[in-house]
C-alpha cells in the first residue's frame, strides 16, 4: 500500500522525463531533421562548453565561499557574527534572475556606475575599460552568489556537529586550525559540501532567467530557443534528453557519494568553543563573511531600492494585497503538498530500504535539474494527449492541479533531501521496538517517527515554499486565470521594459522570502541538537 | 508530542480540504455564470491591453478576463487543451504568431463586414482568420549628437561597414528581429540576407542583450550611435513620468528607413502588427467577434495611439499628436503573410552568423 503509493508517486514525476525522452524514438519530419542538424551544427558546441563552464563556475564559487564561510563563522567568534551568520543564507531570498537584471542594470554603460564614471572624468567611450557583465562570468557570478547558501548550510551543519573529540585530539597532538581544517574538518565534510555543490550546478543547468539575461548559451537557453522560437519541440525534447543523461550521470556520483556519508544519532551536547580573533583577523573574518551577503542580498536591494527612487508615481498603498496573497496561498499550498509527497517516498523507502523502490524515487528527483517552462510545457502535453486520449472530460490544464503537479515535479528533489536526511537520523532501532510491540507502520509512523520528523517537515515545506514564491517559468503558463503572484506581476512589468514599476514588487518578493529564510534558518538550528 | 504531529496533520488537512474547494469552485461557477465571460489568451501584456477591454466592458456589459503569457506558450496551451479549451480569443504581438497558429487550425474563420472594413487588406489573414489590431514601425533611432539623420539610408545600409561598432539591437531570437531578417529574406532572397546580416553581426557595439528600451538608453548614453527598436518604446519615452526616460526620449532621434530606397531594396519601413482571432474551441464565437469588431473600432483604434504609441490601422483614427511629431513615412507593401513564413529561416541564418 505505502509502496504503491510512493511508485504511483514517483512515477508521475519521472512521467514527463519519460515523454521527453520518447522524443528520441519518434520518426521527425524532414524539417525537424534539418534543424536539428542545424543546432548540432552550428549551436551543440556552444552549449555544451557554455554549460559545463556556467555549471563548474557556479559549483566552485558556491563551495569555495560557502565553505570558507561555514568554517569561519562555525569555528571562529568575530564582530558581527552573531548576525552574519544568519544572514549569510539570505541571498536564497533573492531570484536569480531579479538579481542578474539588478546587477546589469548597474554595470552597463549606461547604468549609474559608468555614467557617474565618465561625468566625473570626462571620458568618453573608448578612453577607458569597463568589464561586460552581461556574459558567462556574470551569469556565474549571480547564479553562484545565490546558491552560496546551499553549500553554506550543509557545511556549517558538519562542521558544528563534529565531534569534539575530534578537535581535542588533533590540538592534543599540536595540530594547527589551519591544519585541521585541511586534515580533518574538511575531509569529514566533504560528502555534505558535495551535495550542496550538486544543488548550485543543478540550479545552473535549469536556469533559463538569468542565462537569458546574460545571454549565455546554456542548454537551458537552447531547449528553450528551440521550442519556442525556432518552433521546434522535437529538437527541444532531444536536447532536454543530452541534458538529462548528463544529470542521471551526476546523480548517480551524487548516490556514490552519499553512501560514504555516515550520520550518528548520539546527541552531541558539548558545544564547540569558538576562538576569539583579534583585530585584524577579527575584520577580515567580518569581511569575509559579508561579502557574500553583500554580494548575493544587500546590493541587489539597494539597486531594487534605487529604481523604486525612480518612481515618482508609486506610492506603497498601491502595492495590491492580493498579490501578497496569492503569493503566500500558492507558496503554502505547494509547500504542504510537495512536502506530503516527499514525505511518503521517503517513508516507503524506510520501511522498504532494500528493494528497487529507491531506484525509482532516486530518479523522481531529477525535476530540479529541468528548466521549470520545459518541464511545464512537456507536462501540458503530457495532460493534452490524456484528455485527448484516455479521458476525454476531463480538464487539467488551466487548473491549478496542473500547476501544483507541476510543482511536485519540480521540487520534489528540494523536500525529499531534508526528509530522507531527517529519517537516517532516527535510530532504525525505534521501528524495530515498535514492531517488536506489534504496532503496524502506521501507527510507527505516528506515534515514533513523525514526532521526530517535524522539524524537517517544517524544512522541506519552507524550502519549497521559498521556491514556488521565487517560481516564474512554469506558474506564467500553467496556471488558472485567478492566480497572479508577486512573481508574476513583477515579471510582467519587467519583460516590458518597465523595471521602474517592477521594483516594488520585487523588493516585496524579496521581503517575504526574507521572512521565509530568516525562519528557515531558525529550525536549521534545531535540527542540529538531533545528530 | 502527539499534539505536535497531530496539529500538523490537521493543518495539511485543513489545507487540503481549502484546496479541493479551490478546484471545485471554478467547475460550479462555469455551470452558471451570470454573464458569460469573454476568455482571452493574450501574448500582449495586461497593462497594455487593459485600458481597452475595460472600455469593452463598459460598453457591451461582457465580463472579460484575461491570461497573459509569451505567444508559443499560449499556443501550446490552447493545443493542449484542445477543444475544452475556455479560450475565446488570443491576442498576440507579431505577425508570425498568427500564421503559425493560423497552420495549426488553431482559428476560426470570420466573416464580418466591420473588420473588413476597417482592417486594410494588407493587415489581414486573406482567409480572414486574423485581423491586424495595431501597428508596429521598426525604425532606426540614432544618437542626435553623433549622427546626422542624412547619413541614414535603409535597413539595408545598416550592413555597410561605416557603422562599424555603432549599432545596438536585442537577440535574434526576439520575434521584433526575426520579423524584420524575414522580411528581408523575403526581398533579397536567402544568400543576400545572409550577407546583410553577417554585415550588420560585425557592426554591432556589444552582444545583443536587453529590451527594445535599452537599445534607446544605450543611443542616448553614447555606447552606440544607431539601434533598431519599435517606435512605441520612443513614444512611451517621450510621454514617460519618469524624468529618466524622459531625459533618453530628448537625446535620441527617430528615422524611417527605406523612404527613398533603391530599386530591389525594401520599399518603405517594415510594419509588424499586433493582431487577433477568434479560436476555433472558443464556445462564445459571438462575442469573441464583437470584441474584434470593437478593437478595430474608431475608439479603440484611438487608445491604441494614445495610450500604447502604437500606429492604429484604421486609417480614419484620430493622430496622436505625439505619432503625428514624426511626420508622415511610407510602408511597404508586402503581405505580411508572404514575409512571416521566413521567420524560422531568419533564426537559422542568425544562428549561423552568430547573431545571438
Amino acid at each position: 500500500m505505502l509502496r504503491a503509493a510512493a511508485l504511483l508517486l514517483a512515477a508521475l514525476c519521472i512521467a514527463p522525463f519519460l515523454v521527453i525522452a520518447f522524443a528520441w524514438l519518434m520518426r521527425i519530419s524532414p524539417e525537424t531533421a534539418a534543424a536539428w542538424q542545424h543546432v548540432v551544427q552550428f549551436l551543440l558546441t556552444d552549449y555544451i562548453i557554455e554549460t559545463l563552464l556556467l555549471g563548474i563556475g557556479v559549483a566552485f564559487t558556491a563551495v569555495v565561499v560557502g565553505v570558507t564561510t561555514a568554517w569561519v563563522s562555525s569555528r571562529f567568534s568575530f564582530f558581527g557574527q552573531s548576525i552574519l551568520q544568519f544572514a549569510m543564507i539570505l541571498p536564497l531570498a533573492v531570484p536569480a534572475y531579479v538579481s542578474a537584471y539588478a546587477y546589469g542594470w548597474l554595470f552597463e554603460y549606461a547604468g549609474p556606475l559608468q555614467t557617474l564614471l565618465r561625468e566625473f572624468t570626462g571620458w568618453e567611450k573608448g578612453d577607458y575599460y569597463f568589464p561586460q557583465f552581461r556574459n558567462l562570468g556574470g551569469a556565474i557570478i549571480v547564479i553562484g552568489f545565490s546558491t552560496v547558501p546551499y553549500v553554506y548550510l550543509l557545511a556549517r551543519t558538519a562542521f558544528l556537529t563534529q565531534p569534539l573529540e575530534w578537535w581535542q585530539a588533533a590540538s592534543s597532538m599540536g595540530s594547527y586550525p589551519r591544519h585541521f581544517f585541511w586534515r580533518v574538518a574538511l575531509t569529514a565534510a566533504r560528502p555534505f559540501i558535495f551535495a550542496g555543490g550538486l544543488m548550485a550546478l543543478m540550479e545552473a543547468l535549469a536556469d533559463i532567467g538569468t542565462v537569458s539575461i546574460m545571454g549565455v548559451q546554456s542548454f537551458g537557453a537552447g531547449i528553450y530557443r528551440s521550442w519556442f522560437y525556432l518552433g521546434e519541440p522535437l529538437v527541444a525534447a532531444r536536447l532536454a534528453v543530452v541534458l538529462l543523461v548528463f544529470v542521471f550521470f551526476l546523480m548517480a556520483v551524487e548516490a556514490f557519494n552519499r553512501r560514504r556519508q555516515r550520520f550518528s544519532a548520539i546527541l552531541q551536547n558539548t558545544e564547540i568553543k569558538k576562538i576569539k580573533l583579534s583585530s585584524v583577523k577579527n575584520f577580515l573574518a567580518f569581511l569575509v563573511c559579508l561579502f557574500p551577503v553583500l554580494v548575493g542580498f544587500i546590493i541587489p536591494v539597494l539597486v531594487l531600492f534605487r529604481l523604486l527612487m525612480y518612481n515618482k508615481v508609486f506610492s506603497l498603498a498601491m502595492l495590491d494585497v492580493n498579490f501578497i496573497w496569492q503569493t503566500l496561498r500558492l507558496g503554502g499550498l505547494s509547500g504542504l503538498i510537495v512536502a506530503v509527497v516527499a514525505l511518503v517516498m521517503a517513508l516507503a523507502e524506510r520501511f522498504h530500504p532494500k528493494g528497487w523502490l529507491r531506484y525509482f524515487t532516486g530518479l523522481a528527483n531529477v525535476g530540479y535539474a529541468i528548466p521549470g517552462a520545459v518541464l511545464a510545457v512537456g507536462l501540458m502535453l503530457l495532460f493534452g494527449f490524456l484528455q485527448k486520449n484516455l479521458f476525454p472530460n476531463s480538464f487539467i490544464t488551466g487548473t491549478i492541479v496542473a500547476l501544483l503537479v507541476a510543482y511536485v515535479v519540480r521540487f520534489v528533489a528540494t523536500a525529499y533531501h531534508p526528509l530522507h536526511s531527517g529519517f537516517t537520523r532516527i535510530p532504525k532501532e525505534y521501528d524495530q521496538a515498535s514492531a517488536a510491540l506489534g504496532k503496524n507502520k502506521f501507527v510507527t509512523f505516528w506515534r515514533v517517527q513523525l514526532p521526530l520528523l517535524w522539524l524537517p517537515l517544517c524544512v522541506a515545506f519552507l524550502v519549497v515554499f521559498l521556491d514556488t514564491v521565487k517560481e516564474l517559468s512554469a506558474t506564467l503558463i500553467l496556471r488558472p486565470f485567478d492566480v497572479k503572484n508577486l512573481a508574476i506581476v513583477a515579471f510582467e512589468f519587467a519583460s516590458d521594459d518597465r523595471h521602474v514599476e517592477a521594483a516594488p514588487y520585487a523588493l516585496t518578493l524579496i521581503g517575504l522570502s526574507t521572512v521565509a529564510v530568516i525562519i528557515l534558518f531558525r529550525l536549521y538550528d534545531k535540527l542540529k541538537v538531533y545528530r | 508530542m502527539f499534539k505536535k504531529s497531530f496539529l500538523v496533520l490537521s493543518v495539511i488537512a485543513s489545507t487540503l480540504s481549502a484546496f479541493a474547494a479551490e478546484i471545485a469552485a471554478p467547475k460550479v461557477a462555469a455551470i452558471k455564470p451570470p454573464e458569460k465571460e469573454l476568455v482571452i489568451y493574450s501574448a500582449r501584456k495586461e497593462e497594455l491591453i487593459k485600458p481597452l477591454l475595460d472600455q469593452f466592458t463598459a460598453k457591451t456589459g461582457i465580463p472579460v478576463k484575461m491570461l497573459s503569457d509569451d505567444a508559443p506558450k499560449l499556443l501550446a496551451r490552447i493545443e493542449s487543451e484542445g477543444a475544452q479549451s475556455p479560450a475565446d480569443v488570443l491576442i498576440t504581438v507579431d505577425v508570425a504568431n498568427l500564421t503559425i497558429a493560423k497552420d495549426k487550425g488553431l482559428f476560426t474563420k470570420l466573416n464580418s463586414k466591420t473588420l473588413n472594413k476597417n482592417v486594410p487588406a494588407l493587415y489581414r489573414d486573406k482567409d480572414g482568420e486574423w485581423f491586424g489590431l495595431s501597428k508596429r514601425i521598426r525604425a532606426v533611432f540614432y544618437n542626435k549628437e553623433k549622427v546626422k539623420p542624412e547619413e541614414l539610408s535603409t535597413y539595408e545600409d545598416l550592413a555597410n561597414e561605416k557603422w562599424k561598432g555603432s549599432i545596438v539591437a536585442r537577440s535574434s531570437s526576439h520575434p521584433y528581429n526575426q520579423s524584420l531578417f524575414a522580411h528581408l529574406i523575403k526581398v533579397h532572397g536567402e544568400e543576400k540576407a545572409t550577407t546583410w546580416a553577417k554585415g550588420f553581426v560585425s557592426n554591432l557595439a556589444r552582444p545583443p542583450q536587453g529590451g527594445d528600451s535599452d537599445q534607446l538608453r544605450a543611443v542616448a548614453s553614447g555606447e552606440a550611435k544607431l539601434a533598431i527598436s519599435n517606435s512605441y518604446y520612443f513614444g512611451k519615452m517621450l510621454t514617460s513620468e519618469l524624468p529618466e526616460d524622459k531625459l533618453v526620449a530628448q537625446k535620441v532621434g527617430i528615422f524611417f528607413p527605406n523612404q527613398k530606397s533603391a530599386k530591389g531594396e525594401l520599399n518603405g519601413v517594415h510594419v509588424n502588427i499586433s493582431g487577433g482571432a477568434v479560436l476555433k474551441a472558443s464556445k462564445n464565437a459571438k462575442n469573441a467577434q464583437k470584441l474584434l469588431e470593437f478593437l478595430s473600432s474608431a475608439e479603440a483604434q484611438d487608445l491604441y495611439a494614445s495610450l500604447n504609441k502604437e500606429f492604429p490601422v484604421l486609417t480614419t483614427a484620430k493622430s496622436d499628436s505625439v505619432l503625428a511629431s514624426w511626420g508622415p513615412f511610407k510602408e511597404d507593401k508586402t503581405l505580411l503573410g508572404a514575409w512571416a513564413p521566413h521567420s524560422k529561416q531568419a533564426t537559422l541564418i542568425s544562428d549561423k552568423v552568430g547573431w545571438k
